[in-house]
Parts: C-alpha cells; sequence; structure tokens
C-alpha cells in the first residue's frame, strides 16, 4: 500500500439515538497533522491491514439493539476502501487503528465547539 | 414468554390447565418451560374467546405470586476494554460496589426495570422465565453508548465532553432491559418502521420503568428519555422527548433532533437501520398521548395495553405502526369495552399522530 493521503470516518448507526451532527463525515487529511501523528496512523493502517479486510466486519446478533457501528474510508492514493466495522472490534489491529481515528475525531469535534 | 418456540410440543397442546400446572411445579426445568410456554399461549387464546363474549374487567395483578418474582442481576467490569462481559464486580444481594457510581447504578437499574415488570405484568425477568439480568459497566474507552447484545446489557462511561456516564437515566436502563422483552416477545425487526416501533416499545417501557420507581402520575413525568445524559456543553435535555419530539437537543456539535411526532413528517432514510430512533417518536408520541387522555399512572391502563399488544401472536416482526395501533385499540376494546373511555383514548391517541382508525379495521 501507498502513503495514507485522506481518512474519512463516519457513524452509522450511532447506538442508542441519532445525532445528525455526529452523523456527518470527518475527513482527517494525515498531511495536516504533526510528522509523528501521520506516521503512527500510517503504521496502525498497515498493521490493520485495512486494505486486506472485508467491508463489513462483524454482525449484530439477531435481537440486538441499540448496537453502533463505525465506518472508515482510506484512499492511499492507488486504492480507495471502506471497512464498516461492529463495535466492538474483536481484529485488536483494526481495533487499534478505529480508536486511534476516534481519537482524532473527538478532537476535531472538541476543537469545532471551541 | 417467548411465543417463537422452536420446538412443537404436541403432548403439551392438549393437557388441560391443571395438568400444565403440576408439570410447572414439579417437572424438571425443561417440562417445567414448555409448559409455562404453553400456559401462556392457551391463556392467549382462551382470553381471545372470551374478550369476544363481553368486555373484560379491568386490569387485575398476575396470579404469579409476586414473592417468588426475584432477580437475579450480574454486574461486570469491563475496566475499559471492549471484552464481554468482564470481571463480575457484584452479584445479586451483595454489597455496594465502593466509588463504582456506574455498577451500582445498574445493579438499582437492573432491580428497578426488573420490579416494574415483576409488580405491574407479573412478568418474570426479560423471558418471563427468570432470565438472569447480566450488565458490563465501564465498557471501552470515552464510549459514548449503551447497548443490548441479545444476551446482556452494556453501558459506557461516555466521553464526558457530550456525555456523562450511561447508567445515569434509569429509563436508559429500562430501555435497554425493554428490548430483551421485546426481542422476546415481538422479534420486531431491527430496521424501518418494524425497528422504530421496537424503539418505541423500548422508550414507553423506559419511561414507565422511571415513573414507577418515582410513582409520578402522567402529569408529573417528564417523559424524556436519557435525561441527564449530556453534559453541560450539549445544549439538550435528553436523547428523546416523547411529549414533543423533536424538541429534546438543538445542539452546533451533535445537531437538532431530528424526531418527527406526525406521520405527515416520516423520515425516509437509510441511516440509523431506516430511522429507527427517528421515527421512533410517531408512536412515542401516540403512547404519550394516550396515558395524558387517560390520566393517572401510565402503566395502569395505557401501558397495560401495550404491554399487552406487545406480546399479542398477531404482532409479527415486520409489524409497522398501523396493525400495531390496530392491535392496541383492539386490546383496549377487549379488556375495556368496546366505546370504552380507554378505547377512545387509544383511537385519540393514535389519531393525534396521523394514524387514524376505523372500527372496521379490527
Amino acid at each position: 500500500m501507498g502513503t495514507v493521503r485522506q481518512i474519512t470516518f463516519q457513524s452509522d448507526p450511532q447506538g442508542g439515538a441519532f445525532f445528525p451532527g455526529l452523523a456527518k463525515p470527518v475527513v482527517i487529511d494525515p498531511a495536516s497533522l504533526d510528522g509523528e501523528e501521520a506516521a503512527h496512523l500510517q503504521t496502525l493502517v498497515e498493521e490493520a491491514r485495512f486494505f486486506e479486510q472485508p467491508r463489513e466486519v462483524g454482525t449484530p446478533r439477531p435481537g440486538a439493539a441499540d448496537y453502533r457501528c463505525e465506518m472508515l474510508t482510506i484512499d492511499d492514493g492507488a486504492t480507495t476502501h471502506t471497512v464498516r466495522a461492529l463495535i466492538p472490534i474483536a481484529d485488536p489491529g483494526l481495533k487499534a487503528l478505529f480508536d486511534a481515528v476516534g481519537a482524532h475525531v473527538r478532537a476535531i469535534r472538541a476543537a469545532a465547539r471551541r | 414468554m417467548c411465543r417463537h418456540i422452536p420446538a412443537h410440543n404436541p403432548l403439551l397442546c392438549i393437557l388441560p390447565p391443571y395438568i400444565l400446572d403440576g408439570i410447572v411445579n414439579n417437572g424438571t426445568q425443561k417440562q417445567r418451560t414448555a409448559a409455562l410456554r404453553t400456559k401462556s399461549t392457551d391463556n392467549t387464546f382462551r382470553a381471545m374467546r372470551i374478550a369476544r363474549q363481553a368486555p373484560q374487567a379491568p386490569a387485575q395483578p398476575s396470579s404469579t405470586p409476586q414473592a417468588v418474582l426475584k432477580p437475579v442481576r450480574t454486574i461486570y467490569h469491563a475496566r475499559n476494554q471492549q471484552n464481554l462481559p468482564g470481571e463480575i464486580v457484584r452479584i445479586e444481594g451483595g454489597p455496594a460496589v465502593e466509588g463504582d457510581d456506574a455498577a451500582n447504578e445498574a445493579y438499582d437499574g437492573l432491580g428497578a426495570t426488573f420490579s416494574f415488570f415483576a409488580d405491574v405484568f407479573g412478568r418474570n425477568s426479560i423471558d418471563d422465565v427468570g432470565m438472569r439480568l447480566d450488565a458490563t459497566v465501564h465498557f471501552g474507552d470515552d464510549y459514548n453508548n449503551a447497548f443490548w447484545n441479545s444476551v446482556q446489557m452494556v453501558f459506557g462511561d461516555g466521553d464526558g465532553e457530550l456525555f456523562n456516564r450511561f447508567t445515569i437515566s434509569l429509563d436508559i436502563i429500562g430501555h435497554e432491559l425493554a428490548h430483551g422483552v421485546i426481542e422476546d416477545e415481538a422479534a420486531l425487526q431491527y430496521l424501518n418502521q418494524p425497528g422504530a416501533l421496537n424503539e418505541s416499545l423500548a422508550d414507553v417501557f423506559g419511561s414507565m420503568v422511571r415513573q414507577y420507581s418515582r410513582k409520578e402520575s402522567v402529569r408529573d413525568a417528564s417523559w424524556l428519555i436519557g435525561d441527564g445524559l449530556f453534559t453541560g456543553n450539549v445544549n439538550g435535555v435528553a436523547l428523546r422527548s416523547m411529549k414533543d419530539p423533536g424538541s429534546a437537543f438543538d445542539d452546533p456539535v451533535i445537531g437538532r433532533d431530528p424526531q418527527p411526532k406526525h406521520m405527515d413528517d416520516y423520515v425516509n432514510t437509510f441511516s440509523d437501520n431506516g430511522g429507527v430512533h427517528i421515527n421512533s417518536g410517531i408512536p412515542n408520541h401516540a403512547f404519550y398521548q394516550v396515558a395524558m387522555g387517560l390520566g393517572g399512572h401510565a402503566w395502569d391502563k395505557a401501558g397495560r395495553i401495550w404491554y399487552d399488544a406487545m406480546c399479542d401472536p398477531r404482532v409479527r416482526p415486520n409489524t409497522g405502526f398501523v396493525r400495531f395501533a390496530r392491535i392496541t385499540a383492539d386490546i383496549a376494546g377487549r379488556r375495556y369495552g368496546t366505546g370504552s373511555a380507554e378505547q377512545r383514548a387509544v383511537y385519540a391517541g393514535w389519531d393525534a399522530v396521523g394514524i387514524g382508525l376505523q372500527a372496521s379495521d379490527l
């Protein structure tokens, strides 16, 4: 895979409620991050073998409710791939990637509020 | 009790009630379960036959001895990981966990929810045969959600930025446990209109759990779902309002409450499993209207009608609003009399949200 150019995060369904503001996609441009953070995300994408993952990871049990799914779309210049994962994610590598992106998303939203 | 019986037992179908009672009292666990299922189904059809002949008396307490209905609660701590169920921190009858509000709120909330279903409907836990109640708290890191995974309840701590811990609101705990009851009784698909009905029923019972614990009248109740869940950073009062869907929050970050309260504003969307948390505002508001129309305590009449409707075999996994509304009106007529004030209140409640029912629909 090439260098990650863009990561798009989205959550749908969001869990026990629907918030239009939190349903909007959040775009992370690694070039806008400091070098260490960008390199960390690149490593996590590689360790998660993101581009080899299926489009859907995890299926809710029949009868489950208020569950949350998160979706990452990553563009490395040559390929764009999307993975939609049911939370909790069992695969440790994929979970680490989703957690790290989620932390960036929270920081972006907190900055927007300020 | 679950009426989606995987294996049919013809022997239990022809037995009179006293024989079934004997099996319930003296049989093996498997035999007891089958007999209880048969009694439930049999009682439903017997009640339907009787109801066709004459109006039913007002709601009576269950014949099940209340003293035998006791919860079996286990609270687990996920240590901010996402592994379920986690480590046991409190068991039934055990002491409060020092310094852990979430664990104690979950324990107390499960108890309040169990008591509501037991006291009001004579129901013995999620499956009506005493299913243990398991909940995990401190799930994930800053996790903004609570959910039912079809086995147990799970509560996150919230991120502290937008959300507080998800055990803070009793109606949320009641809502999650009610999903288990709904799954057991109605198995409504979690998609589109059946999914929105599923969500609405969870809100209806979640709200009543809170009202019952406080002994609130319909006029004293807040009719909010998730009151206290938002931090002070959010411009909002709760996740949803049954009294006024669409008014619970309006915030620059999380957006504006998208719930409609009338069929004219029904939202067709692919998001949120087809708008299950959006369009639930419509039947939520119908229930509110019925409860307000009847006055007193919501669980006495409106809640009883909704509970009986949820348990009615005519509710199928693909049941939408209109079908469910017809069943509630039918049940109100059977229980309180055709043309009774209760049945008229049900008609009026659904009419207020744009679901007009004709007597010929029933």
